[in-house]
């Protein structure tokens, strides 16, 4: 049967120190990569130097995998984070966080997203593998 | 005994993404069968074509969750039944 191409949305949750999680996308789609490279390099021209906002880089990659937190404010009341929250929302919210929050966040997702990575790879190579072997003709004697 | 429920705003999301925003909703549940009936904004068709759907209607306290069965848009009115609230 063919493989479906589009990203299918799931959400998955990682846990942080002192009992804290967050909840983020298990994959971009390619769009929402798309955006986050935009974010990263808004301006790339053919045959120029690449110019990466190094500025923006980590939050861009939070912004694009998150999609919720347990994390509260000072009074206990949980702080709002969803993917439908304006843009300059989410960013000014995480920009806000500790740095040692900030960096626990960052590491928890390119973790993921290297494994992620790895997962892809391994099973593309498996995908080729199984089309290489079929196209071998058996031997006839 | 059948229940009449209305609010303002309402979301269809597919998984974590909003596949359309809903105004002037009202939710009609008959004992039987759950309704909702809405005015529908920015319905992204490619999102509503998946599954599975939810209708999401948020509290100050969180959120009220019903799997969406079926989905009918006509002009700008969207018609949904809905199977248990999660």
């Amino acid at each position: 049967m063919a493989r479906s191409r589009m990203s299918r949305p799931e959400p998955i949750r990682l846990s942080l120190s002192e009992g804290d999680y967050i909840d983020i996308k298990n994959e971009l789609s390619a769009g929402e990569r798309e955006d986050m490279l935009g974010e990263i390099a808004p301006t790339v021209e053919a045959g120029a130097k690449f110019n990466m906002n190094t500025k923006s880089v980590r939050t861009a990659t939070i912004a694009a995998y998150l999609l919720g937190w347990s994390f509260v404010d000072d009074s206990g009341k949980p702080i709002p984070m969803s993917p439908d929250l304006p843009a300059t929302v989410i960013r000014s919210t995480i920009r806000g966080l500790d740095t040692a929050t900030f960096d626990e966040l960052f590491d928890a997702i390119t973790d993921h997203e290297k494994a992620q990575s790895k997962a892809s790879a391994d099973e593309k190579n498996d995908r080729a593998g199984a089309i290489g072997s079929a196209s071998i003709s058996p031997s006839v004697n | 005994m059948a229940v009449t429920v209305k609010g303002l705003d309402a979301e269809i999301k597919w998984v974590y993404h909003r596949a359309a925003r809903l105004h002037r909703w009202a939710l009609h549940d008959d004992g039987k069968t759950v309704t909702v009936t809405a005015t529908v904004e920015e319905p992204d068709a490619m999102r509503l074509s998946q599954r599975p759907l939810t209708f999401v209607v948020t509290r100050p306290t969180g959120s009220w969750k019903w799997p969406v069965e079926t989905l009918q848009i006509v002009d700008q009115t969207v018609t949904v039944t809905l199977g248990p609230q999660e």
